[in-house]
C-alpha cells in the first residue's frame, strides 16, 4: 500500500462519480502525478487494484498522454508555447530566456527539483500571445524580461500555490479576453487545479 | 435468418452474409485480400491499413479498410486496382521503415506474413536511408516467451488477444508515436494460460517462444494434423517435426472445439517425448541393469496371469490411450473373463485414475449438450472442477459465449477465475464448503428468472475429489423439469470420454481403494496413469502397489508410480501413435502418429496382443485399422462411424460425433466437513512436464489459496510465506488471497509436488516461515 488512507479515500470519492471503475482512470492518474510529481510504478499498480484493470493498461494510457509525467518534474513546470501565433509574437526569444536562466534544455529537470521546462504546442491562449504555462496556470503577453523575473520570483518566493491571476497581474502583459470570473485557485504541483478531483487549491494570503 | 445479399468485386458477383466484413466475405469467396492486424476470431481494429479496397461510394470512389467495412446490397469492391496496388505499397514501405531486415535469422522467415506480403505486394524498393528504431532485442516478456519490439508491426493482434480472448491483458502497447511498444508492466510478466497463442498468430517475429527459437526453418518441417490429448476438449493441433524430432505444435481452428486457440500446456507440452529419460526397452524395476527382450517380458507377466492361484486383476488406467488401445484394453479383459477356469482369475476391474470420476448424467433421461450449444444457449450452468485450469480452451469458449450475451451461473467456489464473467456466482450463501445446498433450490435467488423455459447448458462435474454428487443431481434434475436443458459432463483429462466409450466398465481410483483384497494374489496394471502422486488417495494406493504380489507399469517415464512397479513395460505417447479419440462432447477425432517408436516401445495394444498369445487366447486384430473398424460396430448411429477412412475425409476434419452406452460405477462418496479443497492446476509436476526442460519450471511453485479473512483472522498470518502442517507432514508454501472463497477454507493444488498426503477433511496448522532457509520456497 503505498497511498495513504486519506488519498485512497479521495480516490474513491472519484471512482463514484462514474458508471464503470475504469473510466476514473484519468483523473487518478494525476491524483498520482500530484502525490509523487510523476505517475509512479507504485501509484501504478494502486490504481490497477482501485479500478480492476492490469497494472500495464494504466501505464499504456499514463505513458500516451504527455500531460502525465514518467519522470519526476520539478516543483515548478514551465511550459512555454510554441505554437504559431505565439512563434509570431516572438515566443522563441521567451523560451530562450527561460532556457538561459535555468539552465535546462527541453523536459530537463533541474537538480533542486525547482523547475521543469518543455516547449509546448498550443495552449489555447492566442489572443494573449506569446503565453507561458506554470504548473498548467497560464500568463499571457509576456516578454523575455518579464518571463525572468516570473522566475526569479518564483525561485525566490518558492509559493506553493501557482494562481494564473496573481501570475498575470504581476507579470502578464496583453490578456486575450477577461473571464469576468474570480478565479483564485489554483494548482501546487505539475498538475492542473480541477475542481472536481481536488487538485484545485486555495491560495492562502 | 435474414437473406443473404449480393456484392461486386472486381466485376464479378458474389453472395456474402449481411453483416459480414468485406474482408470475411472476399475470404468465403475464395478472393484474399492482404491483411496484418484482422483475425476472424477477433473484433477488427484496422490499425495495419493492409486490406484497404476501393468501393464505390455516392461521392465516388473511396479507399476503405475492407476489415472494418461491412458489405451492403451492391456494394462495388475492388480490391486489385491502381490506388488500391499504389496504397498497399505505401502501407508495406511505412511498414518496413521500422522493421529489421534480419530475416535470415528470424524463426519467422519462411511463413512470415510480412515477407510474405512484401513479396506479393511490396514496393520492391524503399526510399529510406535512415537509421531505423532500435530497442533492445529480445526481451523476455514470460518464462516462455521473448519479444522483439523491433520486428514489431504494432497490429495488436497479442494485445488485442490478451485483452478480449484470455482476458489477462498483461501485455499493451506503452508509449506513443515513434515511441510506441508493445511491453509489459515491470515485475509483472505475461504470465498466461494463453500466451503460446500470441506467438502463433504475431505476422512477424516479434514474438517467439523459447521452445522453437533457432530449432528450425518452416520449409524443412513436416506437418501433420492431430488432437491434443491436454485436456478433454481436443483440441485440434498441427504437429510440426523435422529430422524425427518434435519442434513445434500449433493450433488448428476447429469450428466446434478450440477454435484455433490452444493453451500454453497443449502447446509446449511435448520436450519429454525426446527426453533422455525415457523409458526405452522393458524394464524391471529391481534389476534395472538386466538386458530384457520384449519377448522375455511377455514371457514373465504371461505366467504371472497365468497360475493356478486365485488372481485378481486391477487395471488403473490413465487418459492418454487411444480410443483402440482402450478397446484392446477391455477385448483383452473380456478374453480372460471368458476364460477364468484356465487362469484361476477371479476379479479383474478397470480403475480410472481420476479423482473426479463419479457417474455421469449420460442416461436417456437427459439430452447431451455439445460445446457449440455454448454459442445458442440463454443460460449457462456450471458446477465443476476449475475449467480454466483443466480444460482451459472451453475457458475460452465459456468467455466468449458471454461476450455474445449468454447468462453464465456458477455454483460453488472452484470458479473463482470466473466470478467477473458471471452474471450469478452461488458461493457461499448457497452452497456449503463442502458442496451441500444451504438453502432450497426453489429459494435459490434469480434461479428461476434465468432458467425457467430457457435454453440451459450445464457443465457438470465433481468440484473436489471427495463431494456428495447428490445435490448436483438435485439440480439437474429440477433443471431438467424447468427448462430445456443439455448437459455436458465435465471430465477433464484427455481421453476419458474414450475410455468411457470402449471399456464395458470403469470404476473409480476410490473404487480401486476399497476393493483392494489382500487375502488374493493381485496382479496390478498401472497403464499410463500414475496415482501415487496426484491423489488424494496416493499413501492408500501406495501402500496397496506394495503389497501387490506383481505389478506391472506401462508407461513413458520411470515415476512415484511405476517405481513401485516389478515391471515397466515402454509405451508409446501421443504423436507416436496412430488412433482415434472422443472429447467430452463425445466427438470422435483423429490422433496421427508422426514420430516414429523410440527403442523398444510398442502400442499398449500390441502389449495386450501379445499377452494374450502368451497365455494361449486368440486376439481378432492386428493392426489399429483392424482395431478402429472393431470398436466401430459398438456405435449406436451406424451412418456416419469415426473410422479411420472416415475422420480422414475433408469434410469430417472437425470430428465425427456418435455415441455408445456408457458404464461408470464408483461409491458416491460424501463428507461431513472439508478444510481442504483439493483442486487440479493446468501446470503440475506431471512425468510428461518436468521433462519438458521450457516448461517445467511452471508447476513448480507450490502455493495455497485463502480468503483474506482466513489469513488475518483464523491464521493470523502476517507474511505470504508459511509452513503448512498437519499430522506429520509439513511443507513450506505461499498463500495467494483469493477472496471469492468462503471462510476457514484452503484450496491446495493435488497435482504438485508435496501436498497428496493431506488429509482434506482434517484442519492444517499454518506457521509464518522465520529462518531464511524456511523461506526459500521452491
Amino acid at each position: 500500500m503505498s497511498w495513504e488512507k486519506e488519498l485512497v479515500e479521495k480516490a474513491n470519492e472519484i471512482i463514484e462519480l462514474y458508471p464503470e471503475k475504469r473510466s476514473a482512470l484519468g483523473p487518478l492518474l494525476y491524483l498520482a502525478q500530484e502525490k509523487d510529481g510523476h505517475i509512479s510504478n507504485d501509484s501504478i499498480v494502486e490504481i490497477s487494484n482501485l479500478i480492476g484493470i492490469t497494472e500495464v493498461q494504466v501505464k499504456s494510457v499514463a505513458s500516451f498522454y504527455s500531460m502525465y509525467k514518467e519522470e519526476q518534474t520539478g516543483k515548478y513546470l514551465l511550459s512555454v508555447c510554441k505554437s504559431i501565433s505565439c512563434e509570431i509574437n516572438d515566443s522563441r526569444s521567451v523560451i530562450n530566456s527561460v532556457k538561459d536562466f535555468t539552465g535546462l534544455e527541453n523536459y530537463e529537470t533541474d537538480t533542486d527539483k525547482v523547475f521543469t521546462f518543455e516547449e509546448v504546442e498550443c495552449i489555447g491562449a492566442c489572443g494573449g500571445a506569446p503565453a507561458v504555462q506554470v504548473n498548467y496556470e497560464t500568463v499571457e503577453g509576456l516578454t523575455p524580461e518579464k518571463s525572468i523575473q516570473m522566475c526569479e520570483w518564483l525561485k525566490e518566493e518558492r509559493p506553493n500555490v501557482i494562481v494564473a491571476e496573481e501570475l498575470q497581474d504581476k507579470f502578464g502583459g496583453i490578456k486575450s479576453f477577461d473571464w469576468a470570473i474570480k478565479d483564485n485557485t489554483g494548482s501546487s504541483y505539475s498538475v492542473p487545479g480541477f475542481q472536481n478531483i481536488g487538485t484545485a487549491k486555495e491560495k492562502s494570503k | 435468418m435474414t437473406d443473404q445479399i449480393k456484392i461486386n468485386v472486381n466485376g464479378s458477383e458474389i453472395i456474402s452474409e449481411p453483416d459480414q466484413l468485406i474482408i470475411e466475405a472476399c475470404e468465403d469467396s475464395g478472393i484474399h485480400i492482404p491483411r496484418f492486424c484482422w483475425h476472424k476470431r477477433m473484433d477488427p481494429v484496422g490499425m495495419c491499413r493492409m486490406c484497404l479496397v476501393e468501393i464505390e461510394t455516392p461521392r465516388g470512389k473511396a479507399l476503405v479498410p475492407s476489415c472494418t467495412t461491412k458489405v451492403s446490397e451492391d456494394l462495388v469492391v475492388d480490391t486489385e486496382s491502381d490506388v488500391v496496388k499504389k496504397a498497399q505499397e505505401g502501407v508495406l514501405e511505412f511498414l518496413l521503415i521500422n522493421h529489421p531486415l534480419d530475416c535470415p535469422v528470424c524463426d519467422k522467415a519462411g511463413e512470415c506474413p510480412l515477407q510474405d506480403q512484401t513479396m506479393a505486394y511490396g514496393p520492391g524498393e524503399s526510399r529510406f536511408v535512415e537509421d531505423k528504431r532500435h530497442f533492445e532485442k529480445p526481451i523476455p516478456i514470460s518464462e516462455i516467451i521473448l519479444l522483439d519490439r523491433e520486428r514489431c508491426i504494432l497490429c495488436a493482434r497479442c494485445t488485442r488477444f490478451s485483452d478480449e480472448i484470455s482476458g489477462d491483458p498483461l501485455i499493451e502497447f506503452i508509449q506513443r508515436g515513434n515511441k510506441t511498444q508493445v511491453n509489459t508492466f515491470p515485475d509483472e510478466p505475461f504470465r498466461s494460460y494463453f500466451s503460446g497463442n500470441t506467438v502463433q498468430i504475431c505476422p512477424v517475429g516479434a514474438l517467439t517462444s523459447s521452445s522453437y527459437r533457432f530449432k528450425a526453418r518452416p520449409w524443412d518441417l513436416k506437418k501433420v494434423s492431430s488432437t491434443s490429448n491436454c485436456s478433454s476438449v481436443g483440441c485440434s493441433v498441427e504437429l510440426n517435426v523435422s529430422q524425427n524430432k518434435m519442434l513445434r505444435i500449433l493450433g488448428e481452428d476447429n469450428e466446434y472445439t478450440n477454435q484455433g486457440w490452444l493453451s500454453d500446456k497443449g502447446r509446449y507440452n511435448f520436450e519429454y517425448l525426446h527426453s533422455e529419460k525415457r523409458i526405452q526397452s522393458p524394464l524391471l524395476v529391481n534389476n534395472p541393469s538386466k538386458e530384457l527382450s520384449v519377448n522375455e517380458s511377455m514371457e514373465i507377466i504371461g505366467d504371472q496371469i497365468h497360475t493356478d492361484i486365485d488372481t485378481n486383476i486391477s487395471f488403473i488406467i490413465g487418459h492418454n490411450s487411444t480410443n483402440e488401445e482402450y478397446f484392446a484394453l477391455n477385448s483383452f479383459i473380456n478374453s480372460l473373463n471368458e476364460n477364468k477356469q484356465e487362469t484361476s482369475i477371479q476379479d479383474l476391474n478397470v480403475y480410472i485414475s481420476d479423482d473426479y470420476l463419479h457417474e455421469g448424467y449420460f442416461d436417456d433421461s437427459y439430452s447431451l449438450g455439445q460445446i457449440k450449444d455454448l454459442d445458442s444457449a440463454d443460460t449457462i450452468i456450471l458446477w465443476s472442477q476449475d475449467i480454466k485450469d483443466n480444460l482451459p480452451t472451453l475457458y475460452l469458449r465459456i468467455k466468449q459465449a458471454v461476450k455474445k450475451g449468454k447468462k453464465l451461473i456458477i455454483f460453488g467456489h472452484t470458479n473463482t477465475a470466473m466470478k467477473n464473467l458471471s452474471e450469478e456466482y452461488f458461493g457461499e450463501e448457497v452452497v456449503s464448503k463442502n458442496f451441500e445446498f444451504n438453502i432450497e433450490i426453489s429459494d435459490i435467488p434469480n434461479l428461476s428468472r434465468l432458467i425457467n423455459g430457457k435454453e440451459v447448458l450445464a457443465i457438470v462435474g465433481k468440484s473436489s475429489p471427495i463431494q456428495n454428487m447428490e445435490p448436483v443431481s438435485k439440480l439437474i434434475n429440477h433443471l431438467n423439469k424447468n427448462s430445456n436443458l443439455k448437459i455436458l459432463n465435465c471430465f477433464a483429462k484427455g481421453n476419458t470420454f474414450g475410455a468411457f466409450q470402449n471399456l464395458d466398465l470403469v470404476k473409480g481410483i476410490n473404487d480401486f481403494v476399497d476393493e483392494f483384497d489382500n487375502s488374493r494374489k493381485n496382479l496390478i496394471f498401472t497403464i499410463g496413469s500414475n496415482p501415487v502422486n496426484n491423489s488424494v488417495y496416493s499413501q492408500k494406493i501406495k501402500n496397496h502397489l506394495i503389497s501387490a504380489d506383481y505389478v506391472v507399469a506401462l508407461d513413458l517415464f520411470k515415476n512415484e508410480t511405476t517405481e513401485l512397479a516389478d515391471i515397466i513395460l515402454p509405451t508409446t505417447s501421443f504423436t507416436e501413435k496412430e488412433g482415434t479419440f472422443t472429447n467430452l462432447e463425445m466427438r470422435t477425432l483423429m490422433q496421427n502418429k508422426i514420430l516414429p517408436a523410440p527403442g523398444l516401445s510398442l502400442n499398449e495394444w500390441e502389449y495386450w496382443a501379445m499377452l494374450l498369445g502368451k497365455i494361449g487366447l486368440e486376439q481378432s486384430y492386428d493392426s489399429e485399422i483392424q482395431l478402429n473398424s472393431l470398436l466401430c460396430e459398438g456405435y449406436t448411429n451406424k451412418d456416419n462411424l469415426p473410422s479411420f477412412d472416415n475422420l480422414n475425409k475433408p469434410s469430417n476434419l472437425d470430428g465425427i460425433m456418435n455415441s455408445k452406452p456408457i458404464k461408470i460405477e464408483t461409491k458416491n462418496n460424501r463428507l461431513e466437513n472439508l478444510e481442504i479443497l483439493f483442486v487440479h492446476r493446468l501446470y503440475g509436476d506431471t512425468s510428461s512436464q518436468i521433462n519438458s526442460p521450457s516448461i517445467s519450471m511452471l508447476g513448480s511453485e507450490r502455493f495455497i489459496e485463502m480468503n483474506s479473512a482466513t489469513f488475518y483472522g483464523s491464521y493470523m498470518l502476517i507474511s505470504n510465506v508459511v509452513t503448512l502442517s498437519q499430522d506429520d507432514n509439513s511443507i513450506q508454501v505461499n498463500v495467494n488471497i483469493n477472496d471469492s472463497l468462503p471462510d476457514n477454507l484452503l484450496v491446495i493444488p493435488i497435482n504438485r509436488r508435496g501436498f497428496q498426503n493431506l488429509d482434506p477433511e482434517k484442519k492444517v496448522e499454518l506457521e509464518v516461515a522465520r529462518s531464511r532457509e524456511q523461506l526459500s520456497v521452491s
